[in-house]
């Protein structure tokens, strides 16, 4: 192993939690894991902090003095002392018996520090190189972020990064690695809730076009018949228990009349039943008159979830034409309560559910009515794991994510999150950042994550592989704009044309 | 408190008076050319010119039966070339390792002390020769004098004399190395004491002013302030007299005085002679003592302008850069003679000859 440096005394060590070395070769960084051989074994570290000293420069007023002169790197061996002091933390000891332990001895100043051995990195960190999601490397180090699937998404998982971070991206790279896996390695099925229609380029990569189906949100359909008073009143939460009550009667009434009805026929039955009272009757025609102007609601369901979701293969949401917050809302919880009880049904395969813009299905504080898909979400994330139902939430306002679903994400992909009251909100849901692991979060450049919780035993810091598939690229702002402008001129002229 | 320290600061200033006003009539009588007290230092480059600072690093520390001491010194040579470092090199290495002295309980506080004083020297010179034998420089400039202190100087029946006079034999061959080489040695003072070129000042310039055709006032000035002369030490005076850029006349370090020590210098005696230099503007002028056995001020002309390049960065401090790099490659931190002391009591266990002497070890 490559040797980095020496160890020094400081006035707070070496100690059992954290020593300094000062760098004599090697390309050391921040963030690095290294080792040290001590008398319990192989302690290993991570480079907390980096700084350079030199006497030269210690003292403020010779600096200026000896500045004004402009003289000071001519007048004297300024560089010959400049030393770069690395600032590690401890985390553990592997001892001849293999086993990883907290250090209970510090190590001794003049110790060796080395880079550490990938394979000793990979057992620290509870890598998955044979079998594991290959996600990047592990920053500094040569080592593949492979992470277990069982450990990464079965305690769910959230991937947080502000807009332009490369949430997208780093979710497609997961997508990639759960599409591309053999039977033998162990897949899932995989729901993509679309919301941008960031995923729909999947279907036409040569690779992977196969296992792919797009579904555009208009053309989702729920079958009314199918809905009891409590689904309704699931989507109209203002309505009070006689209201759900009266309801219930209408449905019952259409079910034994009809086999298959729609919302428009649930109204009209509404209006011509003179049982329920006046009050009642505006109200939940109003709601349903609501309901029905969506457009979501139908005689017969589309599509069918029990034959579309297969082990290996993904359905996308495409909610990019959808405008009403409300309709999406309806159609996450829809789809996710349908998909729970059939994977508790053991109907529908182990299945992973995606949902971008989290914050929007499933937000923090606020009514029910405009939460409407929050309940089943935070259902999947306290029960999910139990039925292999694994959620994976995605989100780039972290604080405005329910903290009930956020928490229960043991496994976090951070990436760039400047917020403080973001950041404020991920270090609460996870115990295992720490205020400096949080200062370098909102230092990260586009494509770096920090990997936290259930996944690896150490939060680490990785660099997201490159896509395979192809990525769908929006445009440049100037070039959007140009073109934008260029389809209004042609317009306008059409317009001057016909006068 | 408050009018003692009235008192006190009355005193300082009526004897800065004193200084300042003695200083502005001899500068004054100076432009006349009467008699020379200042020579501006001539500007010159440094273009390959290797100068070598020697400086030492030491400590020591008494215990009940036992003394220890640690020592090393540095030898830090700048190459330069067109007015600017180029390189630099150190003699034995940019960090040698202590060398630790132990002494027993035979030598009282006093010897011990010079005894201590000696060993550090007795290294510095050794550096010194290896320096010079590996480096060839132009300039060698040694931290404090190119003599044997006084203070140093121990009884002849004294244990310590043997390590005094192996350094007396160090110095010689010091000077002969340097003479053979045709090396300039310079001793820097850091902060000097001394009072020679005052009393210089008291007994030949002033009576020659005094008689001279000077302005009456100006002799009066210098009746009601020469007892100042005898009252400061040089670089408290020159602090007024030089400004910058310009060095004192050159005297010699034992001239008809017989300075304790001389003699062991033998033959060399006279050839150690010392100037003052004022290289910046707001610290003491710096004392510079050195080597020549002809042409001295032509000596003392050369070096004054090698040694105010190097020590003129600072406004507010002059010493020579090779010797702040020798010191701070050399110094020795109380932790390390700790650490000594530690290694040899995990040898030796609880000895008492080891013990703290018990004025350092209170309590409360």
């Amino acid at each position: 192993m490559a040797k980095f440096g020496t160890i020094i005394t400081t006035p707070d060590g070496p100690s059992v939690s954290s020593f300094s070395f000062v760098i004599q070769s090697g390309n050391v960084k921040k963030g690095q894991f290294v080792s040290v051989k001590t008398e319990e074994g192989v302690l290993i570290g991570t480079i907390k902090n980096i700084y350079k000293t030199n006497r030269y420069f210690e003292s403020a007023g010779a600096v200026r003095e000896y500045d004004k002169a402009g003289e000071l790197y001519s007048a004297f061996p300024v560089k010959e002392w400049e030393y770069t002091i690395a600032e590690t933390k401890a985390l553990g000891v592997y001892g001849k018996d293999g086993l990883l332990n907290r250090p209970s001895f510090p190590p001794s100043p003049g110790m060796v520090v080395t880079d550490i051995d990938p394979k000793l990195l990979n057992k620290f960190l509870g890598l998955d190189q044979e079998r594991g999601l290959d996600l990047g490397t592990v920053q500094q180090q040569k080592l593949r972020a492979k992470f277990n699937l069982t450990k990464m998404l079965q305690k769910h998982m959230a991937i947080l990064a502000i807009s332009g971070a490369g949430k997208s991206y780093a979710t497609s790279v997961l997508i990639e690695e759960l599409l591309s896996r053999s039977p033998k390695q162990g897949r899932v099925a995989l729901l993509v809730i679309d919301n941008h229609g960031e995923y729909i380029g999947f279907e036409k990569d040569p690779k992977l076009k196969n296992k792919v189906q797009v579904i555009d949100g208009d053309d989702i359909k729920i079958a009314a018949n199918r809905l009891s008073e409590k689904g309704i009143a699931a989507m109209l939460p203002r309505m009070s228990a006689v209201q759900v009550r009266d309801l219930g009667k209408i449905i019952s009434y259409l079910r034994e009349e009809k086999e298959a009805y729609s919302i428009s026929d649930i109204i009209n039955a509404l209006k011509e039943d003179e049982n329920i009272s006046k009050a009642t009757k505006e109200a939940l025609v109003g709601w349903l008159s609501e309901l029905q102007s969506m457009r979501l609601f139908s005689t017969s369901e589309w599509p069918n979830i029990e034959n579309m979701m297969r082990q290996g293969h993904m359905v996308v949401i495409n909610l990019k034409k959808i405008l009403n917050l409300k309709k999406k809302q309806i159609i996450v919880n829809h789809l996710s309560r349908k998909l729970f009880n059939l994977r508790k049904q053991g109907i529908v395969p182990p299945y992973l559910e995606i949902i971008e813009e989290a914050h929007n299905f499933c937000p923090e504080g606020k009514r029910a009515e405009a939460a409407l898909s929050r309940g089943i979400i935070e259902l999947l994330a306290r029960e999910g794991r139990k039925f292999y139902a694994n959620l994976c939430l995605i989100s780039q306002r972290p604080i405005q994510l329910s903290t009930t679903a956020l928490s229960q994400c043991n496994t976090q992909m951070v990436l760039k999150v400047t917020n403080p009251y973001d950041l404020d909100h991920i270090a609460k849901s996870s115990e295992s950042i720490t205020r400096s692991t949080l200062d370098m979060i909102s230092t990260l450049k586009v494509g770096e994550a920090l990997m936290v919780g259930e996944a690896t035993n150490y939060p680490v810091f990785i660099k997201v592989r490159k896509r395979r598939t192809k990525e769908s690229h929006g445009k440049k702002l100037e070039d959007f704009a140009i073109l934008y402008e260029k389809k209004l001129g042609s317009k306008l002229a059409k317009g001057e044309d016909f006068l | 408190m408050e009018k003692t320290i009235k008192t006190v600061a009355k005193r300082i200033k009526h004897l800065s008076q004193k200084r300042e006003i003695l200083s502005h009539v001899l500068k004054k009588s100076d432009k006349k050319k009467i008699t020379k007290f200042k020579v501006p230092i001539k500007k010159i480059d440094l273009d390959n010119l290797t100068i070598c600072g020697v400086d030492g690093g030491f400590l020591k520390k008494e215990y009940h039966g036992a003394g220890i001491m640690l020592r090393r010194a540095v030898g830090a040579c700048f190459r330069y070339e067109k007015n600017k470092l180029a390189n630099v090199a150190y003699i034995p290495s940019i960090k040698p390792i202590p060398e630790p002295i132990i002494v027993g309980p035979e030598f009282s506080d006093m010897e011990f002390g010079q005894l201590a004083s000696l060993k550090r020297v007795e290294k510095e010179l050794l550096v010194t020769i290896v320096t010079i034998k590996k480096k060839d420089p132009d300039v060698v400039v040694l931290d404090g004098s190119i003599v044997p202190y006084p203070s140093n100087i121990p009884d002849k029946d004294s244990d310590v004399y043997c390590t005094y006079k192996y350094v007396l034999k160090l110095f010689r061959k010091l000077y002969q190395l340097c003479t053979k080489k045709k090396i300039l040695l310079v001793g820097a003072v850091e902060d000097s004491r001394g009072c020679r070129y005052c009393k210089v000042l008291l007994k030949k310039a002033v009576p020659s002013l005094l008689k001279a055709d000077i302005p009456k006032k100006f002799k009066t000035k210098i009746k009601e302030n020469k007892d100042i002369l005898n009252n400061t030490t040089d670089t408290l005076f020159l602090y007024y007299l030089l400004d910058v850029g310009e060095r004192t006349a050159a005297i010699s370090y034992t001239s008809k005085e017989n300075i304790p020590g001389s003699k062991g210098l033998k033959k060399w005696t006279k050839a150690i002679h010392a100037i003052y230099i004022k290289a910046v503007p707001f610290d003491r002028p710096l004392r510079l003592d050195f080597l020549a056995t002809k042409n001295i001020e032509k000596t003392a002309d050369k070096i004054a302008s090698i040694i105010w390049q190097i020590s003129k960065h600072n406004r507010l401090y002059s010493y020579p850069s090779v010797l702040i790099e020798a010191d701070a490659r050399a110094k020795l931190t109380e932790s390390e003679i700790a650490h000594f002391k530690a290694a040899l009591n995990e040898k030796l266990g609880r000895n008492p000859s080891l013990f703290d002497l018990r004025r350092e070890m209170r309590p409360f």
